[in-house]
């Protein structure tokens, strides 16, 4: 049976949640830590219809009232944020009433709707969502209750199908905050896919979704290395981090004594092995570092099939993708690996989506060169619900474009993961402000005089779209008056 | 110090039947405190373009140019000495080697010192120490270039593609084990370090026997077997196979070093149409396997970028060729991989998919490089059929499709003819007999087997690329052209020699030679004729009659005693494809004059080489 393992803090932030609204909903954000296990990483109540209520302590809400539309929402927009290795594994209530947390209840039955509502919503309204380097759906989800009358909560294992099923499913709250192994790495876009069907205008969202495909079959084809080493995947995080310690002991040991006594320059110059593998070192923070290493073939998956092609325009893509993922250590080094992966692939879906969102046109005009800057990713660290148990706070990541604030992301945080930053806290550093400088050079380089350059085009969210609508309205007024003058000059 | 200098047994065979006066380049590899060892040359035309411009980078990387060779009386300017000399940039002493006109005697080694000739002593290296000594690294990873269909472009963007290949990024994975050798990290592995040497990563490699039985103790059994597992058809040179990989993440930096840029995209919509060529390459490189560890990244590398420099040769010469039509659509180059039996070494060649053997231009450019390794223009040494077997891919091949056993004669017991002289099939051959490829031909398709051993040579030695024609297919075309009546298709008769001999002619334009001898008693006397035919064709012969047919694959002849004994490859075999059994039950042997029926007429059939290149 599984478990699903709880901090204390997330009971501290059920009972606030049931105290502050008497019914609220939200989602679980969660890491599976080996077959059985899933630990509970984030609470983030729905907040949804706070605003469309006045007095929130006065209504009485039951499950029928969630609006499923709202949770998903949230769902998809949390999942987003998270990092590869956590991701929403289901819903939570919290209630004063005690019916909530009783299975033989009516309130119960209607959770199951709820459930199946939610993940209906979410597969039909985005075509990225559930998209892993991995083709395992997400079909089993975590639903806790809570009730504040009489502080019991309720757990079940939702599995989704044929109008869905709840079983049983074991909790336990921890005292000792989990610990959590930090892995880092980033991935370095500079393919080029050349773009076959030139008798349509280029649509940049169906070129975008071209890349994503690409890059997730160079994913899935993909080897990681950590700490420049390949390890077996069948070995778990622990073992690796004992054996990487030892290691890195005998080598410090092995390489001070020889330092000390040079007399002896051949024993140094054999314990300097070839591995001048970097050890983990306190300075990292712990941190380890992952290599993603792609095989190099024309076509990964048949070799015969290989053809010249013509082709009159390209998708260049430059810049990279920074990944930082957060496992336990009773993960294997394969989930480690499929976690880095999906990490990044995640990180391409959401800022591509976020990017597209705020197109105005999809189609890319006649230019020669159009620049897209898809917006950067930045980190934050999620405060622990309640208790203050600072230094192991995982990071959580949002996205944004040039010139954007980092009160976005507050924002943004706030409404989704219901926890409150300090703008000042936000970690911009990970992706550095595109230069389209390589694009310049490699433009210079290779057409020579083509001045017809679009210069960087940076959709805001919203603005540009109500920016078209001013435009489309100023226009309309001008036509107006023309024609009025006109008729005003004739008459 | 002088370098010490090698020279291959294969080279100076190859020097020794240079008959006219001229000049050619010498190609060697420099390996372990200062040796060179010399492996290869090329014959130098006198006017025009210099061909070791055009040959170079068809050697295995480490192979390179150190030198030059005058035959007779050449003089330096008819060498082109000045301009070779200062094209070698492995070294700076070059090698020079004068050799008199169709014999060694009186060859002489000497070194540039200062400008200065220094003689020099030289070893021969045999063929058996080379195999011991030196290995190659056969690596395959693929590119797609995208260019305009113009030399200039290509060139350009070829050159952009190597500097790609060197910046460091890519990770070499030594197949079937868990070792990387990667730019920065080295290689990793718990039992080297920076002493350590190819012999070493030789020995890791498992071989399939040792995968299935679990054998952990390896270490000094697998160095003389890789070979047997993974190395090419004709030579028992270790070949290490590597994949190619590229780490696609940067390193990280230090502390305060400003972030990489963030993704960004940029779209390209172009007036021109530009095309897309996928480069799937394999690329070789020879090794000393005392070479250190250490090395091996950058001569990876340089493999790489000399298969990329053969490829872009290959696109821009099509080109130029093409006489600028409206359009042109460019082909997909493919490496190919010869081992000249007369060679010693591996060579690469890129030829362009679509573009067949029989293209003119495809065949004046064999005839040329022919000339530039001296060898004859009458035998096809680098046509595609002709490319190099890889062990391995032999075994991949066996377990998806069967194929039969090849050169089954290779091992046999001596056939104790004293003071003989064998001469032998020359090439290699399959062996075809009764019951496979579950055709029911016990008792009646003993000659259908032999043609079919007869055409395998033929598809081997790459005169042809017909696949081996089966018993229906030979009926079928006897029937067509009238020799037959239909009745015959898909009958259980007998073919003779004669018949075989039409369908040489039919299936791959090969003439035979007819023999007809009275009685098996006098097959002695047609042994010298057997031994000409082995040493001036070298073809599987044939032999029917009154009886059965059995395939003569040699004949052991002394001349003084007329003493001779017949090596046979019997084609009523009916069990399975067992080397062992086949050798030591005699179905391919040595067999005296009593193997033949005395009283039985017989007819045999020659197979004539077809002059083809």
């Amino acid at each position: 049976m599984r478990t699903v393992l709880l901090s204390k803090s997330d009971e501290l932030y059920l009972e606030k949640c049931a105290q502050e609204h008497s019914f609220s909903y939200g989602i679980i954000i969660g890491h599976q830590a080996d077959v059985s296990k899933s630990i509970v990483v984030h609470l983030a109540r729905n907040s949804e219809e706070d605003a469309d209520l006045e007095d929130l302590t006065d209504v009485r809400l039951t499950i029928r009232d969630i609006n499923s539309q709202a949770l998903a929402s949230q769902w998809l927009s949390a999942s987003k944020m998270c990092p590869g290795s956590f991701d929403v594994i289901g819903i939570f209530i919290a209630s004063v009433r005690p019916d909530v947390a009783n299975e033989r209840s009516e309130e119960f039955k209607n959770a199951k709707k709820v459930f199946s509502d939610v993940y209906d919503l979410l597969l039909k309204t985005n075509n990225s969502f559930g998209v892993y380097t991995t083709d395992m759906a997400q079909t089993d989800f975590v639903f806790l209750s809570y009730s504040l009358a009489d502080k019991t909560l309720l757990c079940k294992n939702y599995t989704y199908g044929n109008g869905g099923t709840f079983s049983n499913m074991d909790f336990r709250f921890v005292e000792k905050p989990f610990e959590w192994i930090q892995f880092e790495c980033n991935y370095d876009l500079d393919d080029v896919i050349p773009i076959l069907d030139t008798t349509r205008r280029i649509n940049i969202e169906e070129q975008f979704q071209n890349i994503i495909s690409t890059i997730r079959k160079y994913l899935i084809a993909s080897e990681v290395f950590l700490q420049n080493e390949l390890i077996d995947d069948t070995m778990d995080l622990q073992t690796f981090i004992k054996k990487k310690k030892l290691k890195d002991d005998k080598l410090k040991t092995s390489s001070t004594t020889s330092a000390g006594g040079a007399a002896n320059p051949s024993a140094s110059s054999a314990a300097s092995s070839m591995h001048l593998l970097s050890p983990i070192e306190s300075s990292n923070g712990g941190v380890i570092r992952a290599n993603i290493i792609m095989p190099v073939k024309c076509q990964l998956d048949d070799p015969k099939d290989i053809k010249v092609r013509e082709f009159s325009g390209t998708l260049r893509m430059s810049g990279m993708i920074f990944s930082r993922v957060y496992c336990n250590p009773r993960n294997s080094i394969a989930d480690v690996k499929r976690y880095l992966r999906d990490d990044v692939l995640r990180s391409l879906i959401t800022r591509i989506q976020v990017y597209c969102d705020g197109l105005t046109d999809p189609h890319v005009n006649n230019e020669a060169v159009y620049i897209s800057e898809p917006p950067r990713r930045v980190f934050f660290a999620i405060p622990s619900n309640g208790s203050s148990t600072s230094g192991n706070a995982v990071q959580f990541s949002e996205y944004l474009f040039r010139g954007e604030a980092p009160t976005v992301v507050v924002a943004q945080a706030k409404q989704v993961l219901d926890v409150e930053l300090d703008p000042e806290t936000i970690y911009l550093d990970a992706e550095g402000l595109p230069d389209d400088v390589n694009f310049n050079s490699m433009q210079t380089d290779t057409e020579g005089e083509d001045t017809r350059r679009l210069t960087s085009t940076m959709p805001k969210r919203e603005l540009s779209r109500s920016l078209y609508m001013v435009g489309i309205a100023v226009a309309l007024l001008v036509l107006l008056a023309s024609v009025a003058l006109h008729y005003a000059m004739n008459g | 110090m002088l370098p010490k200098l090698r020279i291959s047994a294969f080279l100076l065979k190859r020097l020794e039947r240079v008959k006219l006066q001229c000049s050619g380049c010498l190609y060697g590899v420099f390996y372990g405190e200062s040796t060179l060892l010399l492996l290869s040359f090329n014959v130098e035309s006198s006017v025009g373009q210099l061909n070791y411009e055009q040959i170079q980078h068809k050697f295995p990387a480490e192979l390179d140019l150190c030198g030059l060779v005058k035959f007779g009386d050449c003089t330096d300017t008819e060498a082109h000495l000045n301009e070779i000399i200062s094209s070698v940039d492995i070294t700076d002493n070059p090698i020079l080697l004068q050799c008199q006109l169709g014999t060694l005697v009186g060859l002489r080694a000497s070194f540039f010192i200062h400008g200065k000739l220094e003689n020099v002593p030289f070893e021969v290296v045999e063929a058996a120490q080379l195999y011991n000594d030196f290995c190659f690294t056969r690596l395959k990873c693929g590119f797609f270039l995208h260019t305009l269909p113009t030399p200039e472009a290509i060139a350009k963007e070829m050159h952009a593609l190597r500097k790609r290949v060197a910046d460091g990024n890519l990770v070499f994975n030594v197949a079937h084990t868990k070792i990387y050798v990667s730019s920065n990290s080295g290689i990793q592995h718990q039992s080297f370090n920076c002493d350590s040497l190819i012999e070493q990563l030789i020995a890791e490699i498992p071989t399939p026997t040792e995968a299935a039985s679990g054998d952990k103790k390896k270490k000094a059994a697998a160095a003389p077997d890789l070979a047997k597992y993974y190395g090419a058809v004709g030579c028992a040179y270790d070949v290490i196979n590597i994949d190619v990989l590229r780490s696609r993440t940067r390193d990280f930096g230090a502390g305060d070093s400003l972030p990489y840029p963030a993704l960004s995209v940029c779209i390209t919509n172009e007036d021109t149409v530009k095309q897309e060529v996928p480069l799937e390459l394999e690329a070789m490189a020879i090794l000393c396997k005392k070479t250190k560890l250490l090395r091996l990244y950058d001569v990876l590398i340089e493999s790489i970028c000399r298969s990329l420099r053969l490829f872009e040769q290959c696109l821009i010469e099509r080109l130029t060729e093409q006489e600028t039509t409206s359009e042109v659509k460019l082909l997909s180059p493919r490496t190919y991989h010869f081992y000249p039996q007369e060679f010693g070494h591996f060579l690469s060649c890129a030829y362009l998919e679509q573009l067949g053997d029989d293209e003119p231009s495809v065949q004046e450019k064999r005839k040329r490089l022919h000339r530039q390794f001296a060898l004859p223009a009458t035998r096809p040494y680098f046509r595609r059929a002709n490319q190099c077997r890889f062990q391995d891919e032999i075994d991949a091949v066996d377990s998806a499709t069967w194929t039969p056993l090849l050169n089954t004669h290779l091992g046999v017991r001596p056939s104790g003819v004293t003071d003989g002289k064998e001469y032998l099939v020359n090439g290699n051959y399959h062996y075809y007999h009764y019951l496979q490829q579950q055709v029911q031909d016990k008792g009646w398709g003993c000659a259908y087997r032999s043609l079919q051993t007869i055409c395998s040579w033929f598809l081997l030695q790459g005169y042809t690329e017909r696949p081996i024609p089966t018993h229906l297919e030979i009926q079928e075309y006897l029937h067509k052209i009238n020799d037959k009546p239909a009745s015959f298709v898909g009958s259980s008769q007998w073919i003779g020699s004669t018949e075989l001999s039409m369908c040489l002619q039919g299936f791959l334009n090969v003439d035979s030679k007819i023999l007809h001898v009275a009685s098996g008693a006098e097959l002695s006397t047609i042994a010298s004729e057997l031994a000409m035919h082995f040493q001036t064709q070298g073809t599987p012969v044939m032999i029917g009659g009154g009886v059965l047919a059995h395939t003569i694959i040699g004949v052991d002849y002394c001349v003084q005693t007329g003493q001779a004994k017949f090596l046979i490859l019997d084609p009523h075999y009916t069990g399975p494809d067992d080397l062992a059994t086949i050798q030591i039950k005699g179905w391919c042997g040595w067999k005296g004059l009593d193997f033949w029926d005395k009283k039985s007429y017989y007819n045999l059939c020659m197979p004539q080489r077809p002059i083809l290149y």
